[in-house]
């Protein structure tokens, strides 16, 4: 019986906006659930709330309501105190390794935190763990004397993702761990990343606005739009069969490296997303080429496409969830 | 007259529009670096062309030297570029001056930066108008008009200022500005970089119409191997600052010749490579003259790739840089 | 479990008091080759620290003696920088008010940078209302002339050397106050402060280990410089009468005592230790470059 090391329930958060008054509503009512040892990926793209998604599950923004489970502990109701030492059980590896690393510390000492934190161990014994731990993420270790702008992307993105098994969390967010690193290099990351999993049981959370990537790397996938999931499934379900309109049209926008896959290409409606300005119903309405009247009512309910693939359109019902896709667009009417 | 998708006939020196030939570059600090180590690929009309590397290959400086536009520490220090027939290496100031913005454009990575805060997107638009073209404000502000309109933009924007853009409509701004006197090139310097997926691809849409109606040409440089996949025409792969694989972008996934570019391939579709991740090699360590560069991560490294990689011709437009390249080799390593 | 030797060993000396001032040690050598005009800068400092501590066995005479009837000498064999017109050595005094002029700027600056430091990392963490009354007593500080500042609190209490450095040293509690006020909210958005809560971090670590490294370097070029107004500052104070008075040597006092002689043509009791506050300044200020430039921490070189 798989066990469950996160839980997340019915997570809000709102932020105050540029204007008195403002709301910025970053996440509208979340649930999801990672089994150990899994992956779950959450995609979306700029204002979707994916990231503030991983930042709320780390308690590193205050959710406004909601509740988060870890272990079947909810680390929402925590106390200060006791939430730092809870910190050892779950950690980050975050987008810009040159932006997450105190520049003013060596490597050594980054990855050693941790472990001066939330162990009792002494010096020496931190210190061949350190050695342990950069070679466990494939570096060697004279690197622990450099310092973070003397290493290359790729491999100070390692000296992240050693510091956050340092403590063999049992869950790691992942904050588009591979978004800033080159091509060649993300391939190797993501190996890495899957290695360890498979060795140390961690649940990861894997935020990233790239299909392309979550379809590799993830057990289970889930799109968010302002603030929303409105499908999750697993790649395959995703992939093959997506059923929420803006998934789709999210699918069919996704390059990917290979000339045959063509997809045709799905417009929404003109607008942009706006999370300021909430309108009632279902958040991707007034950009959904497939809207209804039904949709800007109610936020629609998840409704299971297979035991493991559920999306919230009410175009399910019917079977009418498919987006067409566009004609080629006409002359633009730019002269010499 | 506009080539086809598959680049297989040889060019001839009518259709090539830009021509970049063993350009090199160096910093120009006291024990001067070479950035750019012999760069060569050609452009032709009606095409799009991409120049993918990764950090440190010397894409990005490629694309602004072109324009004259090399920071104050880099210069060019041998070889030649020709548009159409001027050598821009040797042009005057005057004469570049005169092709920015008229017959060559660009777009770069963060449309806000090369936007003036200060003035209006239309006062921007007729701006690039009438110092190239001259004509009254209010042909200029017709044209600007239109522009807008074309790229997609509601007539509103023609009043609003950059900050009041988000991303994707500031970058088609930038199009639009670049595009408005009907230039024969267009180069774009990571256009797409930092937009949302679904932004990017009308941006991408919003470029291959207009290159299409006007049968300009696109310089795309970029990482993004899906652009390449589904957007460009031809792919010049960079690496450690020379180019080591040039030929169409379909022949470039169908049969990469070079290790890197199969590397870069393999990574790109999700598998991790044999290579050891050692990144490019610094500018102060190359010399190309005296051993391949990639041979110290190339998996296929033999002794002979020690000394200087001759430039193949494997098929009909189709170039690599290396001692080995693959279908050269498909016979001995079956 | 034992450690391997190699850079696990290193690590390990590095944690251990000898090997923190052995790396101090390496860090000068380094930042004196990376600077020149640093490096010239620190020179200054260092001689002028040397004379100021020992200046006492450097003085030919007495700095109070009174040379009666050779008042106003010029430099010859006997005086080498001349006397002033009270009849007392120009060189001895020079020298020994480098330790008054050190004394009371040092003192002022270590009080307002470790209050100032201390306030700054308050208003620039915690929000709310203790940063609001912090700002504007900052304000009122700022606001207020600094000699009748001077003038007022001499009026007021005794006067003496340590009125002078307090009024100094509140001169400049705002600067630094408004400085890592400044460093420390760019650097509470800074990802890696996120990281290092994400690790764990409780806020007297995080702000010990992570905020302040990185707000700190600003401010010690900034002492540097606030350390040359310091001493135009005593000058400007014995000017007027507040702090340090005759016979206590200092530059300030010096130059003051010295300038109506200026119109006879009588200049040296006025340039040297002119020369002495000047050349000092330069020194500051290019020590201050220096440690500018070479605490950018992408500039090192391991």
């Amino acid at each position: 019986m798989p066990q469950t090391t996160l839980e997340v329930i019915d997570l809000v958060k709102q932020f105050p906006g540029p204007n008195r008054g403002d709301i910025v509503h970053a996440l509208n009512g979340v649930s999801l659930r990672i089994e150990a040892g899994t992956t779950l990926g959450v995609v979306g793209e700029s204002g979707s709330g994916k990231s503030t998604l991983g930042r709320c599950v780390l308690r590193l923004y205050e959710p406004t309501s909601g509740r988060v489970l870890l272990d079947s502990e909810d680390v929402t109701a925590m106390a200060e105190g006791r939430l730092r030492s809870h910190r050892a059980r779950m950690q980050m590896v975050f987008q810009d390794p040159y932006a997450s690393a105190n520049p003013r510390m060596r490597i050594g000492e980054i990855v050693e935190e941790p472990l001066i934190l939330h162990t009792v161990l002494d010096r020496p014994h931190r210190v061949a763990r350190v050695i342990e731990l950069l070679r466990q993420v494939g570096l060697q270790p004279e690197h622990a004397l450099r310092h973070p702008h003397q290493l290359s992307g790729g491999q100070l993105q390692r000296v992240g993702i050693a510091r956050a098994i340092a403590t063999d969390p049992a869950l790691i967010v992942l904050d588009e761990p591979t978004s800033s690193l080159d091509v060649s290099v993300r391939a190797e990351i993501l190996a890495l990343l899957r290695r360890l999993q498979s060795d140390l049981g961690t649940a990861y959370l894997f935020v990233s606005h790239d299909l392309d990537t979550v379809r590799a790397t993830c057990d289970r996938v889930a799109v968010m739009y302002l603030g929303r999931i409105v499908e999750s499934g697993t790649p395959n379900d995703l992939f093959r069969d997506p059923q929420h309109p803006y998934t789709q049209i999210l699918l069919s926008a996704t390059l990917a490296p290979r000339p045959d896959d063509r997809r045709p290409r799905l417009r929404a409606r003109a607008g942009a997303a706006d999370n300021l300005y909430l309108p009632p119903g279902c958040p991707f309405a007034p950009r959904c080429p497939l809207a209804r009247e039904e949709c800007t009512v109610d936020v629609p309910a998840f409704r299971q496409r297979t035991a493991s693939h559920a999306a919230a359109c009410v175009r399910m019902d019917d079977g009418t969830a498919a987006v067409a896709a566009i004609r080629e667009p006409d002359n633009l009417g730019l002269t010499r | 007259m506009v080539s086809n998708n598959t680049g297989t006939r040889s060019r001839t020196v009518t259709e090539t529009l830009l021509e970049v030939r063993e350009l090199r570059a160096h910093t120009t600090s006291a024990s001067p670096l070479e950035l750019l180590n012999g760069v060569s690929f050609s452009v032709a009309r009606g095409e799009i062309c991409g120049l993918i590397g990764e950090t440190g290959s010397g894409k990005s400086l490629t694309a602004w030297s072109v324009l004259g536009l090399l920071p104050r520490t880099v210069r060019v220090s041998a070889g030649s570029i020709r548009f159409d027939a001027i050598d821009l290496l040797r042009a005057d100031a005057a004469v570049l001056e005169k092709l920015r913005g008229n017959r060559v454009g660009m777009v770069v990575q963060n449309p806000q930066g090369s936007l003036d805060p200060m003035r209006s997107i239309g006062a921007q638009l007729a701006n690039m108008v009438r110092v190239h073209r001259g004509g009254s404000r209010h042909e200029a502000d017709e044209r600007a008009r239109s522009v807008l309109a074309a790229v997609g933009l509601p007539t509103r924007v023609f009043d609003s200022y950059p900050h009041q853009l988000s991303g994707g409509m500031a970058q088609r701004a930038v199009i639009a500005i670049s595009l408005i006197n009907g230039p024969q090139l267009l180069i774009a310097d990571e256009p797409t970089t930092g937009l949302d997926v679904t932004v990017q691809a009308e941006v991408l849409d919003l470029l291959r119409e207009a290159v299409r109606e006007t049968g300009t040409s696109v310089l795309l440089i970029t990482h993004d191997l899906g652009i390449v996949a589904h957007f460009c025409d031809r792919v010049a792969v960079m690496y450690a600052g020379k180019v080591v694989e040039e030929t169409a972008a379909r022949t470039l996934f169908d049969r990469p010749e070079h290790p890197y570019t199969r590397a870069l391939i393999a990574a790109a579709q999700g598998e991790a490579g044999q290579q050891r991740s050692l990144g490019v090699p610094a500018p102060a360590d190359r010399d190309w003259e005296s051993h391949c560069e990639y041979s110290s991560r190339c998996p296929f490294a033999a002794d002979i790739c020690q000394t200087r990689p001759p430039l193949d011709t494997i098929g009909p437009a189709h170039t690599v840089l290396c001692h080995r390249p693959w279908r050269a080799d498909a016979a001995d390593d079956a | 479990m034992l450690p391997p030797a190699g850079p696990a060993a290193e690590l390990l000396r590095s944690e251990n008091g000898l090997a923190a001032i052995g790396r101090a040690v390496r860090s000068v050598g380094e930042f004196l080759r990376s600077s020149r005009y640093g490096a010239i800068g620190l020179g200054i400092l260092a001689v002028y620290a040397v004379i100021a501590l020992f200046g006492s066995f450097l003085t030919p005479y007495s700095p109070t003696q009174i040379f009666g009837g050779h008042a106003l000498a010029p430099p010859g064999p006997i005086f080498k920088f001349g006397t002033d017109q009270n009849g007392m050595d120009i060189l001895s005094r020079t020298i020994a008010a480098a330790r008054v002029d050190m004394g009371v700027a040092t003192a002022s600056e270590a009080i307002s940078v470790v209050l100032g430091v201390g306030l700054g990392l308050l208003t620039g963490f915690r929000r709310g209302w203790i940063d609001l009354v912090i700002l504007r007593a900052m304000d009122v500080l700022q606001a207020f002339p600094v000699l009748v500042l001077a003038i007022a609190i001499v009026a007021a209490t005794q006067q003496s050397i340590s009125t002078a450095i307090f009024v100094i040293a509140f001169v400049d509690i705002p600067v630094y106050t408004r400085l890592i006020r400044g460093e420390v909210l760019l650097i509470r958005e800074s990802t890696y402060i996120m990281a290092a809560i994400a690790v764990g971090n409780p806020l007297p670590r995080l702000l010990a280990r992570h905020v302040l490294p990185n707000a700190v370097p600003p401010v010690v070029t900034q002492v540097a410089i606030r350390y040359a107004y310091a001493i135009k500052l005593i000058a400007a104070l014995a000017f007027v009468g507040v702090g340090i008075h005759v016979p206590t040597p200092e530059w300030g006092s010096m130059i003051r005592t010295g300038t109506p002689s200026i119109i006879s043509g009588l200049w040296w009791p006025t340039v040297f230790p002119g020369v002495a506050v000047g050349v000092l300044i330069l020194g500051l200020n290019l020590l201050a470059d220096g440690l500018q430039q070479y605490w950018d921490p992408k500039s090192h070189r391991d």
